[in-house]
């Protein structure tokens, strides 16, 4: 018999016992790759939010305030138009986001030098500054194809700006005090607001418990839960749009009735919104980045928002 | 006969499996509010005219409160400036108590966002940091003193605080 055969073969019992070992090896190894692949990309996020309040308290040390959400010389209050002459917006009725003036305290001078603040941020002469796409106001988890830039009406015309996951959440929806969602508070307002410039000695409810900035990625994309629903759906989130700031005004799980008791990863229509699961990073005033957990009870979360609600926020882990 | 011993055991067994299915799938998808609201019904004008879709709500003071109750009571008003406060479901009423009555009227502001942006057309001036409207519900039928409020077009002065309410 051996004479017959003598190179012994594997029988397909044996290859069907290897592949299946195999099989089994990778089934148990893929979905820990994915999950270490998705905790560098947090991680990575993280550090671009760490960037982000470095630059903010390089501007606070700088300026002795923190800049605004937003310049805007559309309003005829003669004490903005005061405030937005410090920030270098002289001539009326323009307006420019928070990103830009960051620009020179997180190493983008040359973009900010690009920068003319004498013509408003949707003009032609900032159109390379606007189509820039600036890594540290991009969280990793989201995946944008061709560099998802941002198209939107502006002043009648269709302009392109690079897309941001970043933004001030800077107030709360008073309808939810009014339904008891959360507790009645003198003083909504967050840190970061158009045309204010809050010192960090204002901050009274205490640095470590106040937001600067939180995420709501995805935009211009609308996400409702983990889905997207509609491209080109939220359009207010370039890294240097005005209109980026938004307030939390509470949705319900499925992320489609405003005024409900989910604060994080429900909607990424104005709402804190991440991709990472069961949470978003926030920047607080002390310059720290930690995470919120999405199952924080809005009454809570809310006055992490203000800075001088009077109240007392548990400090996160 | 140990034939038909098994099977009425086994049919016993999917009886009783059955019955565990229907117990377990009898329980209420919500919890059951055993509260006893009575009629709250009022009426806000606005520079005279009847203000038509304002969140007229009531947060309680010294009466029942989240999570004693699922919100707090509130309602909307209709085109001729009435509302009819629900607590559980649209128009019950609201619990025996003292309340202060907040008023927020949000319309959609013109500004150059294309989303939807809304802004309380009453500035702030009857949200729960300023309003001074209270109101007790006592037992059987509640009328709301009409609530007149003059136009408004600066904000309210900021308040130091509310006492006891953070």
């Amino acid at each position: 018999m051996s004479h017959r055969s003598p190179r012994r073969a594997f029988t397909l019992v044996e290859l069907l016992v290897v592949i299946a070992i195999i099989g089994t090896l990778v089934g148990l190894l893929l979905p820990a790759v994915q999950a270490a692949r998705e905790a560098a990309r947090r991680s990575q996020c993280t550090n671009n939010l760490k960037q982000i309040g470095l630059g903010l308290h390089n501007f606070a040390g700088a300026k002795r305030f923190f800049p605004p959400a937003a310049a805007s010389t559309t309003t005829t209050s003669a004490q903005q138009l005061e405030l937005c002459k410090r920030l270098g917006v002289t001539v009326k009725g323009q307006r420019h986001g928070w990103g830009v003036m960051l620009l020179p305290y997180m190493e983008e001078t040359n973009l900010f030098g690009k920068y003319d603040f004498k013509s408003d941020w949707s003009s032609a002469a900032n159109q390379e500054v606007r189509e820039s796409i600036v890594p540290a106001f991009l969280c990793p988890t989201v995946s944008r194809e061709g560099g998802g830039l941002t198209t939107k009406t502006v002043s009648g015309a269709s302009i392109n700006i690079g897309p941001g996951d970043y933004a001030p959440d800077n107030g709360y929806d008073t309808v939810l005090e009014t339904k008891g969602l959360v507790d009645a508070c003198p003083n909504r307002n967050g840190v970061m607001d158009v045309n204010v410039l809050r010192q960090v000695a204002e901050i009274t409810d205490g640095t470590s418990t106040t937001l600067l900035i939180s995420e709501d990625a995805c935009r211009p994309n609308a996400w409702r839960g983990k889905k997207q629903t509609l491209v080109m759906g939220q359009t207010d989130g370039g890294w240097c749009d005005p209109d980026n700031e938004y307030v939390t005004h509470g949705y319900t799980t499925d992320g489609l009735t405003v005024n409900g008791p989910c604060h994080t990863n429900c909607t990424n229509n104005n709402e804190v919104y991440s991709l990472h699961a069961g949470m978003a990073n926030h920047v607080f005033a002390d310059g720290s980045v930690r995470f919120i957990s999405a199952d924080q009870d809005i009454r809570v979360f809310v006055k992490l928002i203000t800075y001088a609600g009077g109240d007392l926020a548990p400090a996160t882990e | 006969m140990p034939r038909t011993g098994n099977r009425t055991l086994s049919s016993l067994g999917y009886a009783v499996l059955a019955l565990l299915v229907v117990v377990g799938c009898a329980q209420p998808d919500g919890p059951v509010w055993n509260l006893n609201p009575h009629p709250v019904k009022g009426r806000v004008m606005y520079d005279g005219k009847p203000a038509e879709g304002v969140l007229v709500g009531l947060i309680p003071i010294d009466a029942p409160m989240p999570p004693a109750i699922p919100a707090n009571p509130t309602a909307i008003t209709g085109p001729d400036g009435t509302f009819t406060i629900g607590t559980v479901s649209p128009g019950d009423g609201a619990c025996v108590g003292r309340y202060q009555i907040v008023l927020n009227w949000m319309v959609s502001k013109e500004d150059e966002s294309d989303e939807e942006n809304k802004i309380d057309k009453l500035l702030g001036w009857y949200d729960a940091a300023h309003s001074p409207l209270n109101f007790t519900v006592v037992e059987g039928e509640n009328t709301v003193t009409e609530i007149k409020i003059p136009p408004r077009t600066i904000l309210p002065e900021q308040m130091p605080g509310i006492p006891g309410r953070n």
